[in-house]
């Protein structure tokens, strides 16, 4: 029958292929079919493309210690970063951070002791000349974010507290991030967020700020990823797999593996394409599902806080669960550049698995909210 | 010069003429100028040694069980008048600028044919490989849908809306690709500033 949907897929890829962005966007409205397909293969279209960048993609994966790594390498030089990269220079920038705030303070307090002193007003004068002749503080991130030597940057910024907060607002804004989870970044930052973020209302739309529960939830711009398919990322990335994008180092030993945490979005995308709305409870089959379609034949490997977050199981120190066996233990995390948090590991049979740590973990509840703790990179 | 019930070997410029059969057991031929602008019955001449004049003479039809009568006597048609183009690996050639009068002919070639042909016509071709062809009959299709609202696709493709209200409320107002379009603009104008920064300052 000559109908649209009657037509190979290769066919009607060529045929939406000369269709314009807004074409596109009607011919997606038409049916469920038409809206599948054009979603699932719209990075073959002209326009609008799905060339979700790469250092984007990856940081919904990961965690912002590789986003704030690719704001100063990968966004700038197409750079793409592991992981334990972006830890690493995450931690090493912290300190910088830290360092110079200490510096900085230190100074300020010899200043005044040599004012106090000295009494000298031509210091002072200096001072004060300094400080208007100083550029503000959003030129001070502009270059910070442009500048790879964050480290001579830095005893140029007024305020540790305000940059750093201006820093994560920033980065929300330019990867669109919905929902943050902060453990322990200290209420200053969370106020400096927020203040900051209403500054800029027309990217913003909304901001709640929760101090009790270190929670803030950005809602900038219009993102909808809820139809991207955990194939489709591969696919935009150019990479076979899914699991070729992530990494994961498996420790034969103490049988511990530690990944760049992508159980976690494939478990989203996969509740998303199974229309299960936020807060579902998975039962036994619909996780079992899920992970047939994760395990494709490798290790059995899941992460029990995607599904706490989905509020799907609260775990005792060990479960079973049909044949899943989850059990929670403290170890040494296999990064030796984090502390000893909670695992949790998940076993069927005698294979074995992994497990992420509470505070490294990307968690998400929804696509469209992403909630990132952060808490162990900043300890 | 070419269609129709084979009794000829060569064709009027000499070319030798290739055999081929469409599902309903009826036998064509076409030049093997024009036969090169298929990949599937290139393949098959690679496959089965048709790589000389002689050897093409003495072939069995090639069966081309996926292709009506119809749609063949079309697709030849359409090979036969692309006779003197490159062959089909050479990607892309007719997105070029080329001769006014073939482009005319094209467009001719595809206003003769109704919903139902060009559905069959576009199959063949898909199947036989001829990305020329190919091309044009997505352009065509691309061309019905272009202007037309939701419910005219519908209607012109016989589509049934399997949305419910609300989805579709939905969908309406949603721009899946608007914050990501928005950071590709973004990252251009950023590429562009840079790219002019230093051509001011030379």
């Amino acid at each position: 029958m000559f109908s649209l949907v009657n037509f190979p897929y290769v066919v009607l890829d060529r045929i939406i292929g000369y269709l314009d962005r807004d074409e596109v966007a009607t011919c997606r409205q038409v049916n469920r079919f038409l809206r599948r397909f054009i979603d699932a293969n719209r990075h073959h279209y002209p326009l609008p493309p799905i060339t979700i960048s790469i250092e984007s993609e990856k940081f919904f994966r990961t965690s912002v210690a590789i986003t704030k790594t690719m704001v100063w390498t990968g966004a700038r030089r197409n750079i793409v970063l592991s992981e334990r990269q972006g830890m690493s220079m995450l931690e090493q920038m912290w300190q910088a951070m830290l360092e110079a705030a200490e510096l900085e303070e230190r100074e300020e307090r010899e200043e005044i002791e040599e004012e106090d002193v000295e009494g000298n007003e031509e210091n002072n004068s200096e001072k004060v000349e300094d400080k208007e002749d100083g550029k503000d503080d959003d030129d001070v991130i502009e270059e910070f974010l442009s500048d790879d030597d964050f480290r001579t940057r830095i005893h140029s910024v007024p305020s540790i507290i305000n940059t750093t907060a201006k820093l994560f607002t920033r980065i929300f804004e330019k990867y669109y991030i919905s929902v943050l989870e902060i453990d322990e970044v200290g209420s200053d930052i969370l106020k400096g967020i927020a203040s900051s973020s209403k500054k800029s209302q027309q990217t913003v739309e909304r901001l709640d700020l929760n101090l009790q529960t270190n929670q803030v939830f950005l809602r900038p711009h219009n993102l909808k990823i809820g139809n991207i398919d955990a194939k489709d990322i591969s696919k935009v990335l150019t990479l076979p797999t899914v699991s070729d994008c992530f990494r994961l180092d498996f420790d034969m030993d103490t049988d511990e593996v530690a990944t760049d945490a992508p159980v976690e979005v494939f478990l989203s995308l996969r509740c998303e394409r199974l229309n299960l709305p936020i807060g579902t409870t998975l039962n036994s089959a619909t996780l079992n599902l899920i992970l047939k379609e994760w395990h494709c034949g490798k290790r059995n490997f899941a992460s029990v806080e995607a599904w706490e977050l989905f509020g799907a199981i609260d775990f005792d120190p060990l479960v079973v669960f049909d044949g899943l066996m989850c059990q929670k233990f403290t170890a040494r995390s296999p990064r030796a550049s984090l502390p000893p948090a909670t695992y949790y590991r998940i076993s069927r049979s005698h294979e074995s698995l992994t497990v992420f740590t509470k505070g490294t973990a990307l968690l998400i509840n929804h696509p469209v909210d992403y909630m990132l703790s952060i808490g162990s990179v900043f300890r | 010069m070419a269609d129709g019930p084979s009794g000829a070997k060569k064709c009027r410029d000499d070319d030798v003429l290739f055999r081929v059969k469409s599902k309903e057991d009826r036998e064509y031929t076409l030049s093997k100028k024009a036969a090169q602008l298929s990949g599937t019955i290139h393949h098959y001449s690679e496959n089965y040694g048709l790589d000389n004049d002689e050897a093409i003479m003495k072939m069995e039809p090639m069966s081309l069980l996926e292709v009506s009568s119809e749609s063949l006597h079309h697709i030849i048609r359409w090979c036969e008048q692309h006779r003197n183009c490159p062959i089909w690996e050479e990607e892309k050639w007719w997105q070029n600028e080329r001769d006014a009068e073939l482009t005319k002919w094209e467009d001719e070639f595809m206003a003769e044919m109704t919903s139902e042909t060009l559905y069959n016509l576009f199959l063949a071709a898909n199947f036989l490989d001829i990305k020329c062809l190919l091309d044009k009959c997505a352009q065509s299709v691309a061309d019905m849908i272009k202007g037309k609202s939701v419910d005219e696709i519908r209607e012109i493709w016989m589509l049934e809306n399997d949305f419910t209200p609300e989805e579709e409320e939905k969908i309406k107002n949603e721009n899946p690709w608007e914050a990501i379009l928005r950071y590709q603009e973004q990252l251009e104008k950023e590429k562009e500033e840079q790219a002019s920064q230093p051509a001011a300052s030379s």
